[in-house]
This record gives structure tokens, sequence and C-alpha cells, in this order.
């Protein structure tokens, strides 16, 4: 079976890295070029995120099935400062940085599921997964 | 400027492009952005990025001809 890939985010080679492996990934996976162009995207942000606000952290690429279903999940994992108004930053053009505040929210869209967890002083951790639309 | 290059236009990447293009605007120079690929856009609209005020064109060739026909912006909001 597939298994994990991490990738350290801790420089913007980090964020390259873990687009392209993601890339690789996606296509094994069976998603089409602009499937995979959102989900680098979608991990773009989240590894700039991990950057810009926890300094360093982990991307990790896990394929995954469901009902005969395959899928990618990205868990984007750093401890870092946190999050303290979750619901504020997931709302459109909120941003704590000099971001255009559209980073988690357009990441959800570019996504099928969506969690985030994070605690203030610990860390945070989203897990977000695309499925690969049957033709 | 060409960005056929760019497999992903995040927002990072926005922001940088939308800058370049507003300093090169004070300087004087007129600025086209030539081609964004179409999963590229995708994922741009998706994330909810736009680029207002900036010029783009297909690919580089839509990008110089847009320049020659029209080589000011003012000719362009006057439309």
């Amino acid at each position: 079976m597939d298994s994990d890939t991490r990738i350290q985010i801790d420089t913007e080679l980090g964020i390259l890295n873990a687009r392209h492996a993601a890339r690789t990934i996606a296509a094994d996976l069976g998603f089409d070029l602009t499937s995979q162009t959102l989900i680098a995207t979608a991990i773009s942000e989240l590894a700039r995120n991990i950057l810009k606000y926890a300094c360093r952290g982990e991307i990790l690429l896990r394929p995954v099935a469901r009902n005969g279903a395959r899928g990618l999940t990205v868990v984007a994992a750093d401890e870092g400062p946190g999050i303290a108004d979750l619901e504020l930053a997931m709302t459109d053009g909120f941003s704590t940085g000099q971001g255009l505040g559209l980073g988690l929210p357009g990441t959800k869209r570019l996504m099928d599921d969506f969690d985030l967890m994070s605690e203030v002083g610990k860390g945070t951790v989203i897990t977000t997964t695309r499925w690969v639309r049957s033709k | 400027m060409d960005v056929t290059a760019l497999d992903v236009i995040d927002s990072f990447s926005t922001r940088t492009l939308r800058n370049l293009v507003a300093m090169l605007r004070l300087c004087g120079v007129e600025t086209v952005i030539a081609g964004i690929r179409p999963g590229v856009a995708m994922a741009m609209v998706q994330l909810g990025l736009d680029m207002p005020d900036v010029r783009t064109a297909l690919d580089l060739d839509g990008g110089l001809a847009e320049l020659r026909a029209r080589p000011h912006r003012a000719v362009d909001s006057g439309q």
C-alpha cells in the first residue's frame, strides 16, 4: 500500500519540495492535471503559512481510499503560535500577517475535506483531502 | 511579463506580481502579465485571488499585441 511522504518546511525550498512531491503522488493516484495544480496551490498556501507564522513545520502527504474512491490527504503541522480565533482565520480577507487573508478559506475551497485544529502556544494541524473525481 | 513557467500562483506570488506591476507603473512602465495557465487561473479564482488593475493576456504574443494596440492604461479605462 502507498506510504506517507513527509516534507520538512523550514525554507522556501521546502515549499517547492512539497509542491513537487504532491504533484508526483497526485498524478500516480489518477488526478488530472488541473486537480494536481489545485492541490499544489493548496499545499503552497499551507506551507507558506507554516514558514510565515511558525518558521518550521511539516507537510505530510498520504494516499487514501474511501468507498472505492482514491484521494490525497495533506496534513500541515507546526508547533507555532497557533490560531487564536479559528472562525476569524477562516474568514475571507482576514490576516494577521501581510497576506491577502485568503489562504485558509481559499485552501478549503481548493480541497474537498478540511479540518483545522489549533491551540494557542502549542501549534496548528490542518488536515485536508481531495478526492479523485470519477469519470 | 511572461509567467508561463509558473505551475502554481498562490496568494504570495499574486501579491508579489501585483506589487511589481504597481511599482513599475509608478516608474511609468506599463505591464501586461502573459501566460497564466488555465489550471493556474482556476486555482487562483478558487483561492479568491484577483489582479485588479493588472492587464493580462493569453500568451507573450498576445501581451505584446495588447501593448502595441493600447500602450497606455488611460486608453483602457476610457473604453
